[in-house]
């Protein structure tokens, strides 16, 4: 008797489940397909509000494609977020091994140097960064959009909670080898933590991506990157909301297939990473 | 053996290394001279110059329309290169970050030569980013030749950039409020298309009866918020008679009777129900789609609602800036000036010959074609050879034109917190206005927190 | 299964010179430092350096252009700030808006991973897709699509809802949509996290409850839950720490800080300060108090949660 209730009542669970997932997807998708939409709409029907965009027409995509240099920012935005973040991962990668391959003296200061950067606001580091860039000559260059940014907090607490569950029999065994802790780290470490470097790595270049106000600052001659693009549609003029989806769709675009693809990796990296 | 204790030393290093290498050099005194003039450039002389605009900033007619006058430019001055850029920052509105740009670049010792900025920024422009006098850079005989080559400025704007009866920047692009309107709209509400509304009494009417007859909304009038600036509502404060700073500078004058009658006014126009409550972007777009009757907006964005009347089907109209009874209007306009900041006497050069250019009757041919903003050389649209077919297609323009001869400077607080001043004046009115605060209370609040960031000696 | 492995005794080894062995220590004990070197300098010259110049910037009154003076004020600009009643109401609006934040960086990611439990397979993928697409719009592009849908005419909002709400102009519902696209915003990172936390625990728990015949629910709320407080833990100092930043774009973008300063939270005041105006003391001294004031309820949240946080073994 109980179990039949019991089963009924898992059924009811997972009835819930669904309406809870499938109502609060779809609220979170709705502006996702709604900007994806209105880009798909012929420019004098852009203010509708129809479901469906119907008849579909590419215009908007055609007059984005003619304002900007579509190719030239997307080669740009996936240099500067490639860059960043393989950057970020190799170096958090160094110092969350630091962290957890050695007792580290002080290294309760050092962890909070680290998480302490949440607390800098960018406001206050914008200027004199691009003070500093300016004297390196770095302006108006990737370069300078990248440089700064090498070093992600994020990358290092969640490698170094990671690292810090790996056994240490492994690392002591290869070090009796007699091995240097360069080798040990390239041999023995990231071979094991693979997936967990997969997830943040995309992460990390998803959150590249979507920068706007530093690359703001430092590109200006030319448009730089894909997000700085949507600033052209917008001015003392008006709002030309088509062409400014069509980017804004363009923009999005990549990450999403990306994350399509990707997706497994992230949540199975994620949940391995154990960040309890 | 005690261990180094390494994480110390290692602190210490860290600190001592970061104060010693930062600082920000800040100079303890503003070195000064009187300006010089900027010598001819010698044929062959090479320059090259940096100019900044915010209208390159946006996609589309400005860029292609900049592009085509610097090829021009660089055509008749081989000697003479121009590197234009628009100002960097991330402001949506790239008008937005027009000073700051300049400033930060000021910061850092390589400012553009010659810049566009707005009549608000007048002041700041001229007192801390050391606009150079055109009358001293190139002599003042000069500057009134310029102003009286082809096709003569309109009067009214050859004083725009004036401090003092020196001359320190060139009026480049201007617009004047205007009241434009839906006449598809008006027409369904039963308002006569010849006698549009002309007092401030009548647009609440007729923005009353178009609410009535088509559930439509009435009027905006987009002076009352902190993204609208202060330009237009400088506008309706002059033409009830006020002012929002005193004549000689030294004082602020908004929260004055007139001041209040006005704000009062556009306050009344909110709760009646004849203007709705909303942001500038949302009222510019509503216009567009054809869901606001009436707007009052710079002539600068007529050529976004032109696009929108073509494709929304309705007739786009356009009136003089309404008056108060027993009051004439007084417009201000709203654009900005081309200045010359560069301290290199070639450069200097070199600048005012593109300023020359751009200011000169092929450029404003050009720009009011292509863009729609009013030429200063108001005598181009009488020209067959200049503008009159592009003026006889819009008749908007020959109003705008008429409202040149009334029209009064947009007035700039002094002193380096203008800005704060200037916002807390908006934000007072948006609560008034928009929110139904008491007007004499709020606005008066707010002129004495301004008036304490005057600068000292007011 | 590893085995155990005992590191082997180490025998004494003579020192044929006194120095090697010294040098050789020094260089082994420098080696982690070398790995955190990279990390470390970075964050020294690009986020530490211009917090001591901003500290330094703050005692100066200068609007950073090299035609004007800088003179000493001392504490003045501190003092003015703190005066200025902008700078508290931005302090409160902060608060509010993370304390706005919190369901949906806490309940609703906890709800949904209880939730998602049941739902397996491919219906568990799509949504756990559809809810994690929001964090993959760059937020410049996600507000000027919420501009779109929050017109109080034409916008899809209005027109499901059925009001005429102005969702950017009036303060009150311009708060509730800085909170809500916000929230939509981190929403599925925090979905992660919590899937992350609740895959993380050990079942055999929540199993050994079920024998000894609780509920589902008894064994979520008095097993589970408590299991989770570390990740929740995170998530609360996160949210607390980075709200303001989350919604800074969104600010700059929908609002602008309006209507009359209804959305100004600290750091778009600190943002206003430091590009609108050319107060620079001012603005350094705003960042320098908010630095402060955010590594003190940093560290009240870390003992906090150390203190109440069940740990699994």
């Amino acid at each position: 008797m109980r179990d039949a209730r019991r089963l009924s009542a898992d059924r009811w669970r997972v009835a819930g489940g669904h309406v809870v997932l499938g109502g609060l997807g779809l609220l979170c998708a709705v502006p996702v397909y709604w900007l994806f939409a209105t880009s798909l709409r012929r420019p004098e029907d852009v203010t509708s509000t129809a479901p469906l965009p119907w008849p579909l027409s590419l215009q908007n995509y055609a007059d984005a494609w003619a304002v900007l240099d579509v190719p030239g920012l997307l080669l740009n935005t996936i240099v500067m977020a490639g860059l960043i973040a393989a950057g970020q991962l190799l170096v958090g990668l160094l110092a969350a091994y630091a962290f957890a391959a050695w007792d580290l003296r002080g290294a309760r200061v050092l962890h909070l140097a680290f998480v302490a950067t949440w607390l800098v606001p960018f406001q206050v580091t914008m200027l004199p960064n691009y003070v500093l860039l300016k004297q390196l000559g770095l302006l108006d260059t990737i370069a300078g959009v990248v440089v700064p940014n090498l070093c992600s907090a994020l990358g290092v607490i969640m490698l170094r909670q990671h690292l810090l569950g790996f056994p240490r029999e492994l690392l002591d065994a290869a070090r009796m080898d007699g091995r240097g802790s360069w080798r040990i780290l390239w041999t023995v470490v990231v071979p094991n933590i693979g997936p967990a470097l997969a997830s943040l790595a995309i992460l990390l270049f998803v959150s590249a991506w979507n920068e706007y106000f530093w690359p703001a600052l430092v590109l200006r001659r030319s448009a730089g990157v894909l997000q700085l693009g949507l600033r052209g549609f917008m001015g003392t003029e008006g709002t030309d909301w088509g062409p400014m989806m069509a980017t804004a769709g363009l923009s999005c675009l990549p990450i999403l297939l990306l994350y399509l693809v990707l997706q497994r990796r992230i949540v199975d990296g994620f949940v391995r990473s154990g960040l309890k | 053996m005690t261990p180094l204790p390494l994480h110390r030393l290692l602190a210490a290093l860290v600190v001592t290394g970061l104060l010693a290498a930062c600082g920000f050099g800040a100079p303890s005194a503003a070195p000064a001279g009187p300006v010089g003039r900027a010598p001819e450039l010698v044929p062959g002389q090479q320059v090259s110059i940096v100019f900044e605009s915010y209208n390159l900033g946006q996609a589309g007619a400005w860029s292609d329309t900049f592009r085509t006058l610097i090829d021009e430019f660089h055509a008749g001055h081989p000697d003479i290169r121009v590197t234009a850029q628009k100002p960097q920052g991330s402001s949506a509105n790239p008008a937005a970050d027009a000073v700051s740009s300049v400033q930060a670049q000021l910061s850092t010792g390589s400012a553009p030569d010659v810049v566009q900025l707005g009549f608000s920024d007048m002041a700041f422009t001229i007192d801390q980013l050391k606009a150079k006098p055109l009358d001293a850079l190139v002599g003042a005989d000069a500057v009134a030749a310029h102003f009286d080559s082809g096709h003569p400025f309109a009067p009214a704007a050859r004083g725009l950039a004036q401090v003092g009866g020196t001359t320190y920047g060139i009026p480049f692009v201007f617009s004047t409020p205007m009241l434009y309107l839906n006449t598809t709209l008006l027409a369904r509400a039963g308002l006569d298309p010849n006698r549009p509304p002309s007092t401030w009494a009548e647009v609440q009417r007729a923005a009353l009866a178009v609410r009535a007859a088509t559930g439509k909304d009435g009027v905006y009038v987009d002076c009352v918020t902190r993204t609208a600036k202060d330009w237009c509502l400088q506008s309706v404060v002059r033409s009830a008679g006020g002012r929002v700073l005193s004549e000689d500078g030294h004082r602020l004058t908004y929260a004055d009777p007139p001041a209040v009658e006005a704000v009062s006014m556009l306050a009344g126009l909110v709760s009646s129900g004849a203007s709705p409550k909303l942001t500038q972007q949302q009222a510019v777009d509503a216009f567009t789609r054809g869901d606001l009757a009436m707007i009052l907006e710079s002539s600068s964005v007529q050529a976004t609602f032109a696009k929108g009347a073509a494709g929304g089907g309705w007739q786009l109209g356009g009136v003089a800036l309404p008056t108060f009874d027993g009051h004439p209007a007084v417009p201000t306009n709203s654009g900005a000036a081309l200045y010359v900041i560069s301290d290199d006497p070639a450069k200097q050069r070199a600048g005012w010959e593109l300023i020359r250019f751009l200011t000169s009757d092929r450029a404003y041919t050009l720009i009011a074609q292509k863009i729609g903003y009013l030429p200063l050389r108001t005598g181009l649209v009488d020209d067959p050879a200049g503008l009159q077919a592009w003026a006889a297609q819009s008749p908007m323009t020959r109003t705008n034109i008429a409202q040149l001869d009334r029209m009064e400077p947009w007035v700039s607080f002094p002193g380096t917190d203008y800005l704060q001043i200037r916002d807390g004046m908006m934000d007072a009115v948006e609560q008034v206005v928009l929110q139904g605060a008491d007007p004499a209370a709020t606005l008066t609040t707010a002129q004495q927190r301004g008036a304490a960031l005057l600068p000292a000696g007011s | 299964m590893l085995v155990e492995v005992r590191p082997p005794v180490v025998t004494a080894v003579a020192a044929p010179v006194a120095r090697a062995p010294r040098l050789r220590r020094l260089r082994r004990a420098l080696v982690p430092y070398l790995y955190l070197a990279p990390g470390l300098a970075l964050l020294a010259v690009w986020v530490y350096r211009p917090l001591v110049q901003t500290f330094q910037l703050s005692f100066l009154s200068w609007n950073l252009l090299p035609t004007s003076a800088a003179e000493p004020v001392g504490w003045s600009n501190y003092v003015r700030l703190l005066t200025l009643p902008e700078f508290g109401d931005a302090v409160w609006r902060t608060v509010g808006l993370i304390v706005g934040l919190l369901p949906f960086t806490i309940i609703v990611p906890v709800v949904v991973g209880l939730a998602a439990r049941r739902v397996t397979g491919r219906a568990g993928t799509v949504y756990r897709a559809l809810v994690f697409a929001p964090m993959l719009i760059a937020p410049v592009a996600g507000a000027a699509v919420w501009q779109w849908l929050l017109d109080p005419r034409a916008g899809l909002v209005n027109r499901v809802l059925g009001g005429t709400t102005n969702w950017l102009q009036e303060p009150g519902p311009a708060q509730l949509t800085i909170v809500v696209v916000t929230g939509w915003h981190v929403l599925g990172f925090a979905v992660l996290v919590v899937a992350a936390g609740l895959a993380g625990t050990n079942a055999d728990y929540a199993d050994a409850a079920a024998v000894d015949g609780a509920t589902p629910g008894q064994t979520t709320r008095w097993v589970t839950l408590p299991l989770l407080s570390p990740t929740l833990g995170f998530l609360l100092l996160m949210t607390v720490l980075l709200a303001a930043q989350w919604s800074f774009p969104l600010v700059d973008t929908l609002t602008s800080g309006g209507p009359v300063g209804a959305t100004t939270t600290v750091y778009y005041l600190l943002w206003d300060y430091a590009f609108g105006s050319f107060d620079a003391g001012l603005g350094a001294a705003a960042g320098v108090v908010f630095f402060l004031g955010f590594g003190v309820v940093a560290m009240a949240l870390v003992w906090l949660t150390e203190r109440l946080a069940v740990h699994d073994a």
